[in-house]
């Protein structure tokens, strides 16, 4: 664990001071401001505005945090060989391959968290709007997102190029957002007979990630109910822990055995 | 004692679904005994380092075997006892010099305060104490290959794998990297060592082995394979009278003229004796006579050339 500990830090402290950082951060920022120049121009929409550019924003710079630096991260150590000399000092793959994840996902989760800590003033002191516990609960689900977002792009990172990883990844997040509909699919073919493609997508469906499960802007913004607290709080955020376990169990196996180049 | 041995070792790479095979290492056998300074040499893509990687345990071996401190290939604990350094290392440009270490000190599982003892210690051998707080992204490729010579030490490793150290290194980088070197030797530790720079093998390595086309096909000291190359003979005059040139240039392989002084080369001494008694016969003045053995460049080149 010490291993895996020391690399995830020395992936945070490589990541949070690479230009990339500051530029997502600085985009973020610009993004957030300009939700508050929307909210002045749109009258009595502020909070609305606010809360769903605030969270748009979010969404897309730790999206794009997760993917552009995760493809990176083991790409890079390889052609720069750093991992030789990782190896090198008694550290195993898997050790290596989860300190990476977990390095990558401090980075993306500190992002999300300073963003939404800045949208959260925001919402504090802009006089027509205010904090509410389902923010809160979007940005912590939206924690959850990111993890699952993290080890898809580490997976893809252990066997395959930055360009081929970051599409790759990229692609599973917009499916893990449409899986819902692929069920809705699956019923209306059941319904029109097709029970053996019905069965077919209901089987795809359980094996891609849903991450729709994690998107409350609807909610926020337009203040609807989100059903289970229990389920927000504890189901999805497990249901997250062991999707990107198991991910990770495979990047870890397809890791092991190759010979870098 | 052998610290490091290497019996059979082929590693074969498929190039693509129908590209073939490609061997970048053929049947390789070696022995590198305790706290020599040995050097790997062969041209780019003689398997040099394939070799250094596979001992590493980054790629896996086609077929063979090596042991590394008597204990084979994949024994995890051993390899603290190894340090190592890639080629041309691009170490994490946005950590500073004392940062790098000690993430490296830290992996080796050194709490907090003594891995600062020992990065600070290290900084102060490879004389980088001063850039401890400068990023490695700001460092010279003098001072990267320092930091990653400190790097490769953190282990107190009793065998170092150095693989290209001098790659890039301007002559005063070369001689502080080579005086480090001679320094861990007196520190008893053993060094494997790749390098395309001859003359620093030369000065620095015990024994050699040249490697092209994945197969080993030369062992010995340094001063073994030289000897067993041919001998030069230079034979130098002044006061020469000219009238006496063409017979001595006729005898000799080449004459150069520098200044007055006229240095003639020979294959063999009879030649050589034979080119000093008729130029002094002609009142000219000897000023050297001595035999020339050709340089491991020169062995190199000839050796690699005949396998080509």
């Amino acid at each position: 664990m010490n291993k895996i500990w020391t690399i995830a830090l020395n992936t945070y402290k490589e990541a949070v001071r690479n230009k990339i950082f500051y530029i997502i951060a600085v985009f973020a920022l610009v993004l957030l401001a300009f939700s508050l120049i929307l909210a002045t121009l749109a009258l009595g929409e502020d909070d609305r505005i606010i809360k769903h550019v605030g969270l748009s924003a979010i969404n897309i710079f730790g999206l794009l945090m997760a993917a552009f630096v995760g493809v990176n991260l083991v790409y890079e150590e390889l052609e720069k060989r750093t991992v030789y000399t990782i190896i090198a000092s008694g550290a195993s793959r898997s050790q290596f391959l989860l300190g990476k994840f977990l390095g990558l996902f401090m980075t993306v989760a500190a992002n999300v968290l300073i963003m939404g800590l800045l949208l959260s003033a925001l919402v504090i002191f802009w006089p027509q709007s205010n904090l509410s516990a389902l923010l809160i609960m979007a940005i912590y689900m939206f924690l959850f997102e990111m993890m699952m977002v993290c080890a898809i792009a580490i997976l893809f990172s252990s066997f395959s190029t930055p360009v081929l990883s970051a599409v790759l990844t990229f692609m599973c997040w917009m499916i893990g957002h449409m899986s819902e509909d692929l069920l809705e699919w699956a019923r209306r073919l059941a319904e029109q007979g097709s029970a053996g493609l019905a069965k077919f997508l209901t089987v795809i469906y359980y094996f891609l990630p849903n991450l729709e499960i994690y998107n409350l802007k609807n909610q926020v913004v337009y203040h609807e109910d989100i059903g289970s607290i229990f389920y927000h709080v504890m189901v999805y955020p497990v249901y997250a822990i062991i999707y990107s376990a198991i991910l990770l169990i495979i990047a870890i196996l397809s890791f092991s055995r190759r010979d870098f180049k | 004692m052998s610290i490091l041995r290497i019996q059979n070792l082929t590693k074969v790479y498929s190039k693509g679904v129908f590209g073939g095979k490609f061997r970048a290492l053929n049947d390789l056998n070696l022995e590198v005994e305790e706290g020599e300074i040995f050097g790997f040499l062969g041209p780019n893509g003689a398997g040099k380092t394939t070799t250094i990687k596979i001992l590493l345990r980054i790629i896996f071996p086609t077929s063979g075997q090596a042991w590394l401190l008597n204990k084979p290939l994949g024994e995890l604990s051993e390899l603290h006892k190894i340090g190592y350094m890639p080629e041309n290392p691009y170490f994490y440009r946005f950590l500073t010099g004392q940062e790098f270490v000690m993430f490296y000190a830290k992996l080796i599982g050194l709490n907090h305060e003594d891995a600062r003892k020992k990065v600070d210690r290290l900084l102060d051998i490879v004389g980088l104490s001063y850039a401890k707080k400068t990023r490695v992204g700001e460092y010279s490729k003098g001072m990267v290959t320092r930091i990653g010579l400190a790097q490769s030490l953190v282990t107190d490793p009793t065998l170092l794998l150095l693989d290209e150290p001098m790659s890039g290194l301007d002559p005063i980088g070369r001689r502080e990297i080579r005086d480090l070197i001679v320094q861990l030797k007196e520190q008893k530790k053993t060094i494997f060592f790749c390098s395309h720079i001859l003359a620093d093998v030369e000065m620095l390595c015990d024994r050699v082995a040249i490697l092209n086309k994945g197969e080993l096909i030369k062992l010995g000291t340094v001063q073994e394979l030289l000897s067993s190359g041919p001998a030069k003979y230079i034979v130098s005059f002044d006061n020469l009278p000219l009238e006496a040139l063409p017979e001595l240039q006729t005898i000799a392989d080449s004459h150069q003229d520098i200044s007055g002084i006229h240095h003639f080369t020979v294959n063999n001494p009879e030649e050589a004796h034979k080119i000093a008694e008729l130029a002094m016969a002609k009142n000219a003045n000897l000023i050297e006579f001595r035999p020339e053995r050709g340089t491991l460049e020169d062995y190199f080149v000839r050796e690699v050339g005949t396998h080509e």
